[in-house]
């Protein structure tokens, strides 16, 4: 069910690595998930208005005042690769 | 460019100076080392969730108003999805099919109306600059608020552009939303510039120029934009939709990135913050209590009787404009004192010996001065003298006039005898004077004046210099 | 194990001390934790001081409340300030949070004393365990069997007497279902009760941090400790904190309650219907009244789950790419740091999930997967209010079958989807939930659940307290 190359260009878009094998499972396995809720896609909902939220109660907007921040070290203190006060990461090609 | 009508819209993007940033309680400041405002929310950190700033609401709704949007009722926040490093959470907390204003118009001076689409509000990302070992990433900015302004595609030049994108920033500026620095980054625009036969209603495939944050390579880079897709189209070619990054040292656009898809943001409702309600009673409130906006003052100082150039120059800033109205407030001419600001007050502002925004003397002074002068009390050469003092030291006209003794004199007795002294010094002067000679009376009325350092009028000057030469 | 009240009590009376039931507590971990693999990080040394300094503030009259020197485990997916926090996921490598959860901090500063952080399936993501990167907990009923997931470390850590209770979290039945497979008391909150600050989110608007217990009392007790508003998190609700334990004590006579047939469908193993035939029954001898309800829609919330979940995670789990934190792959260019790094980093479930919320969301696709689904969702929340409306608290069970052996359902996602489905609705409508042990089934644990409506803890705990009191009997 799922396209040729679909799990590709998804990999691309999440930023995911994946051997041959990976892929082809994935493939493989959102196929047979898609095809399960294909039910829920058949289902006539046009009139019926989204859900994204379950809160209720919700509080007020922040006050607009500052408080002051995380240590550097407590921040960034995991980071692979720091440059003085800068995070560091590796360079871009022109075109990304 | 015959035959071709430019088609351009623009996204004007504001950061705002707010106390704190959009989603997180870190200090918006602009200038301190790097990573030095950073908090688990706007660094991205697991577990981390936003919490909206009121104030950045408050300023989109006042932004929307004084773009004469319809502001919505009820508001949400949608996450725009890419990976950068400058955006820590790999998302974008934006808005997008329920901005906070829409539907508003402006009024561009020297063009026409342009639509204004939508004013959402959203959070900035962190600065990444390219270095030799790879790019090295600041989050101080990372959670700023930012207010993205999208104008329909109703810009017909790119001076018109450039024009629309000045009055969007003078209003920031009017609001007091924004400072408004360009060359802090703090306004920054896109823009999408297409062309299309003289009298077709489509639109041709656009190219986008983004992230400029200087006006004059706004323009530059439109006029080189729209010329090259003309050309384009003469050689019977096509414009693929893609975006352009402008090389201002040599002059030209050049494609940024050329890909077969566009990048698909994966727009979605934030679940972490809850969609608002916007109370009109609020909004009504806002609405009344919103500050003189550039076009009303525009109109208020043409009405006052000023030049269209000194309307120009009083009302690019609020400091400039607050300055002036304090200056007329005691009844001062509104001319003459905008003559002072467009003149002497620019020249020492330019020099950087005076600042509107914090004048080293009352505006009051000024109005003080160019009454003094009105009356005949101050001469003018003397008044420009008090000015330089003033905007040097502060304190009052009064008192410069003391310090500096510059005081007319009065005395027509003294007055005379001070013409005598200059007329016994330059008898070849006086001889040309008697000879018909007529315009070597400036000469003697400037030696007057320097010799009295200006506390002798010109016009008494040159008419007790008539009288003495002509006894 | 005694409950955690009865702890406080002995406590409270000098009976024992903290050291004590700390000590206590380590002795379990050490005898069972090697085949249970219930814990990813233990604090023995920690602990042992946080008990210490909990019994000077006894003896000095000066104690904290109930939690003081009770020692508890969160689950790894919470962060805790200074000590490592993995979510079970190599992508996060050594991570040593610079703040801990709003959850967290609320227990600490009772005095509870945090004994080790539990295992978990990778972030949050999977009903057993078993897609731990560290290796699964297993089940101290039967070890050949899974304890359920994705809190399956808590509930095991609970339910073999490492500590007294532990916090997991939920998100499609991750704290009902371990539960229910281990024998112990699983509570899910009503969304946004508790704050979900400093929990490291998997699906936002399903996400709840919920508690593991030997009973229902402790329950009461725990979720009032964490529950109540949170200026750290703007979905958590404002609306006041009740008191949890007046309910358990006020029990459940005189309650409605229905069993939507929905949930005793094909697919429900027989004896797990028949378990909550007989609870049901026994509720009505107590004097609760039982009254016919329908959830029609209960069969599509799976599909539902299955495309919100996994859209809200694909991009939460953006920010995980080796820049900020976690290990970062060698690579010259961003682009293969990023996919290096993650694709590195993050195990096969959570790949699953990432790609298919990406799909979901994609562009041309968002209407008809993520859009439809909460559409779905609005049906099923209004079902169930309305239910709610014939009734106080709906029971079901909480899991179609008893644990399910290690390695049974790890090569057929759908098939371990399949364990969530009786817990699900719950998430996506935010309604409150608990899971209750029933008799057992051939030895084997099994969960009575009972839900209630939005912000209906009460009724909840309730019709909950008598269900334990009369089911295991």
């Amino acid at each position: 069910m799922a396209e040729h190359g679909l799990v590709a260009r998804l990999a691309a878009l999440a930023r995911l690595e994946l051997d041959e094998a990976e892929a082809a499972r994935l493939e493989r396995d959102l196929g047979a998930i898609l095809e399960h809720v294909e039910r829920l896609r058949a289902l006539p909902l046009a009139e019926v208005a989204a859900t994204y939220w379950t809160a209720q109660a919700a509080q007020d907007m922040r006050p607009d005042e500052s408080r002051p921040g995380l240590e550097l070290d407590d921040a960034l203190g995991c980071a692979a690769a720091r440059s003085g006060r800068h995070l560091l990461v590796p360079g871009m090609r022109e075109d990304q | 460019m015959s035959g071709f009508e430019t088609v351009i819209g623009l996204e004007v993007h504001i950061e705002l100076q707010t106390e704190s940033k959009m989603f997180c309680s870190c200090p918006n400041r602009f200038g301190d080392p790097p990573n030095t405002n950073i908090c688990p929310v706007c660094l991205g950190l697991p577990g981390a969730l936003p919490r909206p700033n009121r104030a950045g609401i408050d300023a989109a709704i006042r932004m929307a108003l004084a773009l004469g949007c319809t502001v919505a009722t009820r508001s949400k926040f949608d996450r725009k999805n890419y990976f950068y490093p400058d955006l820590p959470k790999g998302y974008q907390i934006s808005q997008l099919d329920e901005p906070i204003g829409a539907d508003g118009r402006v009024e561009v001076p020297g063009g026409g109306e342009v639509r204004v689409l939508r004013v959402q509000l959203e959070e900035d990302a962190g600065k990444l600059q390219h270095e030799a070992q790879g790019a090295v990433v600041d989050f101080n900015r990372a959670g700023v608020p930012l207010l993205e302004i999208v104008s329909a595609p109703d810009l017909r030049s790119p001076q018109e552009a450039r024009a629309y994108w000045e009055e969007i920033r003078r209003i920031a500026l009017a609001l007091g939303i924004s400072d408004a620095r360009m060359e802090e980054g703090s306004v920054r625009a896109d823009a999408n510039i297409s062309l299309r036969p003289l009298g077709s209603q489509e639109l041709n495939p656009r190219v986008e120029i983004k992230n400029m944050n200087s006006f004059r390579f706004l323009e530059r880079a439109l006029a080189y934009e729209a010329e090259r897709q003309a050309e384009v189209y003469r050689q019977g070619g096509r414009i693929g939709q893609e975006t352009r990054g402008w090389d201002d040292p040599r002059g030209v656009t050049f494609s940024q990135r050329s890909k077969e898809e566009a990048e698909d943001y994966r727009y979605f409702p934030e679940p972490d913050l809850l969609p608002f309600a916007i109370d009109q009673g609020h909004v009504e409130e806002l609405r009344s209590s919103l500050p003189e906006l550039p076009r009303q003052r525009r109109q208020r100082l043409l009405g006052l009787g000023l030049q269209e150039e000194q309307v120009r120059l009083v009302a690019e800033s609020r400091g400039r404009t607050v300055f002036f109205d304090q200056a007329t407030g005691a009844g001062a001419d509104a001319g003459e004192v905008a003559k002072w600001i467009c003149g002497d007050l620019a020249r020492l502002e330019n020099d950087g010996r005076f600042d509107f925004d914090r004048p080293a003397f009352p505006a009051g002074e000024l109005g003080e001065l160019v009454r003094s002068v009105r009356e005949g009390d101050l001469t003018g050469p003397a008044a420009k003298q008090v000015l330089a003092l003033l905007a040097e030291r502060g304190g009052t006209a009064q008192e410069a006039v003391r310090e500096l003794g510059i005081g007319r004199i009065d005395d027509l007795d003294a007055v005379r005898a001070e013409v005598r002294a200059v007329l016994a010094q330059e008898t070849k002067a006086v001889a040309d004077l008697k000879t018909g000679k007529q315009q070597v009376m400036g000469f003697l009325v400037g030696q007057v004046m320097r010799r009295t350092r200006g506390r002798v009028a010109p016009d008494v000057a040159s008419r007790l210099i008539a009288e003495e030469v002509g006894r | 194990m005694e409950s955690l009240i009865e702890a406080a009590k002995r406590l409270a009376t000098g009976e024992t001390d903290s050291e004590r039931l700390v000590r206590e507590a380590l002795d379990r971990v050490a005898e069972r934790e090697e085949e249970l693999h219930a814990f990813l990080t233990l604090l023995p040394e920690t602990a042992l001081a946080d008990a210490q300094a909990s019994d000077l503030r006894r003896r000095a009259g000066s104690p904290l409340g109930l939690f003081d020197g009770i020692p508890w485990a969160a689950k790894d997916n919470l962060l805790t300030e200074g000590v490592r926090t993995t979510a079970a996921s190599r992508i996060l490598g050594d991570y040593l949070p610079p703040y801990s959860s709003s959850a967290v901090l609320r227990l600490e500063e009772r005095g509870g004393v945090l004994i080790g952080k539990t295992n978990l399936d990778e972030f949050a993501m999977g009903s057993s365990t078993e897609y731990s990167a560290f290796g699964p907990s297993r089940n101290p009923v039967d070890p050949s069997r899974v304890p359920g997931g994705s809190s399956g470390g808590s509930a095991v850590a609970v339910a073999a007497g490492m500590c007294h209770f532990a916090l997991g979290s939920e998100t499609g039945g991750s704290v009902r279902q371990p539960a229910a497979f281990c024998g112990v008391v699983g509570l899910k909150p009503s969304y946004g009760r508790v704050s979900r600050y400093g929990l490291i989110a998997f699906a936002s608007s399903l996400d709840q941090i919920g508690t593991l217990t030997r009973d229902v009392g402790d329950a009461a007790a725990v979720l009032g400790a964490i529950a109540g508003e949170d200026p750290m998190d703007q979905t958590a609700s404002t609306a006041p904190v009740p008191d949890y334990l007046a309910a358990v004590r006020e029990g459940g006579r005189g309650l409605s309650f229905g069993v939507p047939g929905e949930y005793l469908a094909e697919g429900v193993a027989p004896e797990v219907r028949a378990e909550v035939e007989r609870a049901a029954g026994l509720l009505e001898r107590q004097g609760l009244t039982r009254r016919d309800v329908s959830l029609p829609h209960t069969g599509y919330a799976l599909d539902a789950y299955y495309i919100i979940a996994p859209a809200e995670a694909s991009s939460n789990l953006s920010r995980f790419d080796g820049m900020r934190y976690g290990p970062r792959a060698e690579a010259q260019e961003l682009v293969d740091a990023y996919r290096r790094s993650r694709g590195q980093g993050f195990g096969p479930e959570v790949k699953r999930r990432i790609l298919l919320g990406t799909y979901v969301l994609s562009a041309g696709y968002y209407d008809t997967y993520y859009l439809q689904a909460q559409r779905l969702r609005t049906l099923l929340r209004e079902e169930f209010l309305r239910a709610f409306s014939q009734v106080d608290v709906l029971l079901t069970p909480t899991t179609p079958t008893t644990a399910f052996r290690l390695g049974e359902n790890t090569q057929d996602p759908l098939a371990m989807y399949m364990a969530d489905a009786l817990t699900i609705p719950a998430n996506l409508a935010g309604l409150p939930a608990i899971s209750v042990p029933g008799q057992p089934i051939d030895g084997l644990p099994v969960g009575l659940q009972v839900m209630a409506p939005p912000l209906r803890e009460d009724l909840m705990l309730r019709a909950a307290a008598t269900l334990e009191e009369v089911a295991s009997r």
